[in-house]
């Protein structure tokens, strides 16, 4: 066949275009997350201008998620982003710390193997129907009943020995029973209250039916979500007549949407990551979270736990190295972390960065010749520079390290499933400060109870450790333990704290009544343009 | 003095009526012997790349159970293995390997692939992240190919060597630069700068298809560029060593425009390398796909098998590579049948 250019040309043109077409009419799914084209961005600005009321706010977040079911968690960012905005759950957090009331309005925890709750009357689900104290029990059953969670595929909240049942003894009161205290009202990664018998009849991987502050409109796996606002929110309708999230799997396109206006404002920008987003017109940074990060101390085995040694390898912390490397200066450190929180003025350990000195501490201690390998987690940026920078200085106190970079999950099997990591681990995140569960986090309970040896490792952290669990989360006596982990956190050196550095929540200027709660939690249905 | 006879001549040359008929008998005859093959191909493949997933996956560090426990830390030592016991038992991963390969092909035949760790059914998350990768697969094989066509005809027709030095320093520009930089590249001057691209994210054609044109554009030319940049290399290439060759000198001999030559006897003879580099190229895409979908928030398998690594979700890992290998053999079958028409040689022998 004789192909003449024109001809050639005009073919490739006619298959490209045949091609776009027949990709443009391949069926598609329920939902999308349109692009902007220039006159959307318009109208977008003019939604967001102050004389506005309602309009639209679109957030980009720095995750991706695959589906939205309220069984399996998927992490800080969706309980505390999506997990919020279409479900409720049964207490919050304020940003001091004080539990507040939710769904649950009043809450007993006086006899340690049994709650009684009280369910807030009036609420109804998306699809109208209202919420009663069997839908809570259920919802509560799908994280702890074995064979709920097995259909379910939910994250558990108690061991199977753990629980017993959850029944409604009435329309608005729940009895859950337990063999022991378990404190899962303030799990940190919340019981989201569905109907009853609703896993199989409702697909929760791409549907909502919650009685959270706003309905579900839209939903693309992997790309974003569209919400509308509930007109029948038992707080008041929220002001926002349109809210969605943009998921960003990378922290740079992340900040390209917000500087192209694909998005209004980010979520979870990572202190490192600061400085690309600030300084962009029309918008502010506000603080939604303490992102800390702490070394976990394995004082089940030799050398740490020593304390001697613990106190002594604590002069090799060069924080100011730290700060620069892995917050940009923007951290703070602190040897207690409570003290990283409004309010709280507990003890602080004085201590200089010196390698000769901790050398000189550890020959006291006759540790001259130890090993204390160090473990991160891979993407962590900030822990590996900072791991980095710990590592030179334990090589010049003499202490021999080895720097180890695992994948999440290895790190997590080691970590908490297995318990098996050896000298200090890294560990980051919102930490639920100060909650009980606060102690939890920064003392592995591998490392302190009978995980290697018969009986306790660390007999006075273990006593610590169990007193603090016995203890209801409601209870003052909480207020005088934490105090006393201070003390010993302070004294003993049962963890070594590095950071916490503000976790940044870029919005636009005219926008009020975001509630962030300095946790990590944010809650949108105040929110509205000034 | 023998002359070689070039494919395109071949085929020109071959008499409509019964040779035409026998001539075509013969090709899809050969095709068809062609697909067999592949396809028992495609079983034995099929088979031991899920065995080797299956090994692979169950030798990394971490566990599923692991992941979907979470790092709650208020579980003591004792409770924790307590939870992991009972959840081993419900995944299964409590009976040997060999055991749980063999539950899992026996579901893969049935079109069960199990469930993610989240509980949602792998082939509703996979079939969900299907469509969008093949969309930017296709329309940057597209881009790519008749781009490289163009630029490499344009290469060799012009005059101007300066231009072809331009268009092979470009070129080489292409092919050294990441593909993560190039799309960072193409987001500042599209969507930052100049703002007429939207910078990331996926929009559904059913959604509108002026929208989904507008965010294909930046992740098509992400993939497409370096792909182009090593299509023009080859057919380039191609159409320097065609245009020596003696079939060519004999075409201008009997007097046929510089035109006629290079259509009818360059092109496709200069093609054929470039044919099989297609083939490797869309093979080994996912690897591609894996950082422009990351870069543009391309919510696609390469996305998906990022995601699913990292959160140890073998099932979905084990589906993504399955589709993976299946579109490798698919791919090389279709490069064989093209083979198949552009060279008669290849099917001589068959």
């Amino acid at each position: 066949m004789n192909v003449s250019r024109r001809r050639f040309l005009t073919y490739s043109a006619a298959a490209s275009a045949g091609t776009l077409a027949a990709l443009g009419l391949a069926p598609g799914g329920a939902s999308a997350v349109p692009a902007r084209n220039r006159a959307a961005r318009r109208s977008a600005r003019l939604e967001t201008s102050p004389e506005a009321v309602g309009g639209s706010l679109k957030i980009g977040m720095g995750s991706v998620v695959d589906g939205l079911t309220p069984f399996a968690i998927q992490g800080y960012v969706w309980s505390q982003m999506l997990g919020f905005v279409f479900y409720d759950p049964l207490i919050k957090k304020s940003a001091d710390g004080t539990i507040l009331p939710c769904l649950a309005t009043e809450w007993d925890t006086s006899d340690p193997t049994k709650t009684i709750l009280k369910i807030r009357e009036g609420v109804t689900f998306h699809d109208g129907s209202p919420l009663t104290a069997a839908d809570v029990a259920y919802s509560i059953a799908a994280r702890a009943d074995e064979e709920l969670i097995a259909s379910t595929a939910g994250r558990p909240i108690m061991t199977p020995s753990q629980w017993v049942s959850a029944e409604a003894v009435d329309d608005y009161t729940v009895e859950v029973n337990t063999t022991e205290r378990v404190e899962f009202l303030v799990n940190p990664q919340p019981v989201l209250i569905v109907p009853k018998d609703s896993f199989g009849t409702v697909n929760f991987a791409n549907q909502v039916l919650g009685t959270g502050p706003f309905k579900l409109s839209k939903f693309t796996s992997g790309t974003g979500v569209e919400a509308v606002a509930n007109d029948d929110y038992w707080d008041g309708r929220p002001p926002l007549d349109q809210l969605s999230f943009a998921f960003f799997a990378d922290p740079a396109t992340a900040s390209t949407g917000l500087r192209s206006n694909q998005v209004d404002g980010l979520y979870d920008v990572a202190p490192i990551n600061v400085d690309a987003v600030s300084n962009v017109p029309g918008k502010v940074l506000t603080e939604a979270a303490t992102y800390a990060f702490w070394w976990i101390l394995q004082m089940g085995k030799e050398p740490l736990d020593n304390p001697d040694v613990r106190r002594a390898l604590r002069h090799c912390f060069d924080t100011e190295a730290m700060n620069l490397a892995s917050f940009r200066g923007r951290g703070t450190h602190t040897w207690n972390p409570f003290n990283l929180y409004a309010g709280n003025d507990g003890p602080e350990a004085e201590v200089a960065y010196d390698p000769d000195t901790a050398r000189e501490l550890l020959a006291a201690a006759g540790a001259s010749d130890i090993s204390v390998p160090i473990l991160c987690i891979a993407g962590y940026d900030d822990g590996i520079a900072a791991a980095q920078i710990l590592q030179q200085s334990f090589q010049d106190a003499g202490v021999t390290c080895e720097l180890e970079i695992a994948e999440a999950g290895d790190w997590l099997d080691r970590t908490y499933t297995n318990g098996t990591w050896e000298g200090i681990t890294f560990n980051a995140g919102n930490l639920p400060f100060p909650s009980k569960n606060f102690f939890d986090y920064l003392v592995n309970p591998s490392s302190v109870l009978s995980a290697y040896k018969e009986g306790d490792v660390v007999p006075e952290v273990a006593e610590l450790y169990r007193e603090i669990n016995a203890t209801p989360f409601d209870d003052p006596a909480v207020d005088e333990l934490l105090a006393q982990a201070q003390q010993m956190i302070v004294d003993d050196a049962i963890v070594y704290f590095g950071f916490g550095a503000p976790v940044s929540l870029v919005l636009p200027e005219n926008l009020d009544g975001v509630i962030a709660n300095g946790f990590g939690d944010v809650e949108w249905h105040k929110a509205s343009f000034a | 003095m023998t002359v070689a006879t070039p494919a395109s001549d071949q085929r020109s040359s071959t008499d409509v009526d019964e040779a035409g008929v026998s001539s075509s008998r013969s090709r899809f005859a050969a095709i068809a012997a062609g697909a067999v093959g592949q396809l028992a191909q495609l079983l034995v493949v099929l088979l031991a790349v899920s065995l080797l997933t299956f090994v692979l996956l169950d030798a990394l560090p971490g566990s599923a159970v692991g992941a979907r426990i979470g790092p709650l830390p208020n579980f003591s030592p004792q409770e924790r293995a307590e939870l992991t016991a009972a959840m081993s038992k419900q995944l299964g991963l409590d009976k040997p390997l060999p055991w749980q390969y063999a539950i899992w092909v026996r579901n893969a035949l049935t079109g069960d692939l199990g469930l993610t760790y989240q509980g949602i059914e792998v082939r509703h998350v996979v079939g969900e992240r299907l469509a969008p990768t093949l969309q930017l697969a296709t329309a940057s094989i597209v881009v790519s190919t008749a781009g490289a066509l163009v630029v490499s005809l344009w290469a060799y027709r012009t005059r101007l060597r300066p231009v072809r030095g331009v268009i092979q320093a470009f070129t080489t520009f292409l092919l050294v630069t990441p593909a993560f930089w190039l799309g960072l590249l193409l987001v500042i001057a599209f969507a930052v700068k100049i703002g007429w691209l939207p910078s990331a994210g996926y929009v559904r054609p059913s959604d509108g298809l002026g929208d989904f044109a507008r965010v294909l554009v930046l992740p098509t030319l992400t993939l497409a560029l370096p792909q182009l940049a090593l299509f023009f290399r080859y057919l380039h290439a191609g159409l320097s060593d065609a245009s020596t060759s003696p079939f060519v000198t004999s075409a201008r001999a009997r007097g046929l425009s510089e035109r006629a030559v290079t259509y009818r006897h360059v092109l496709p003879n200069a093609v054929l390398p470039t044919i099989t580099v297609v083939g490797l190229v869309v093979g080994s895409m996912i690897s591609g796909l894996v950082i422009v979908e990351s870069v543009f928030s391309w919510p696609g398998l390469g996305l998906l098998l990022v995601d699913s690594v990292k959160s140890k979700d073998n099932n979905t890992v084990a589906a993504i590579v399955l589709i993976t290998a299946t579109s490798y053999v698919v791919v090389a079958f279709l490069v064989d049948v093209a083979y198949r028409l552009v060279d008669p040689r290849t099917r001589r022998g068959a």
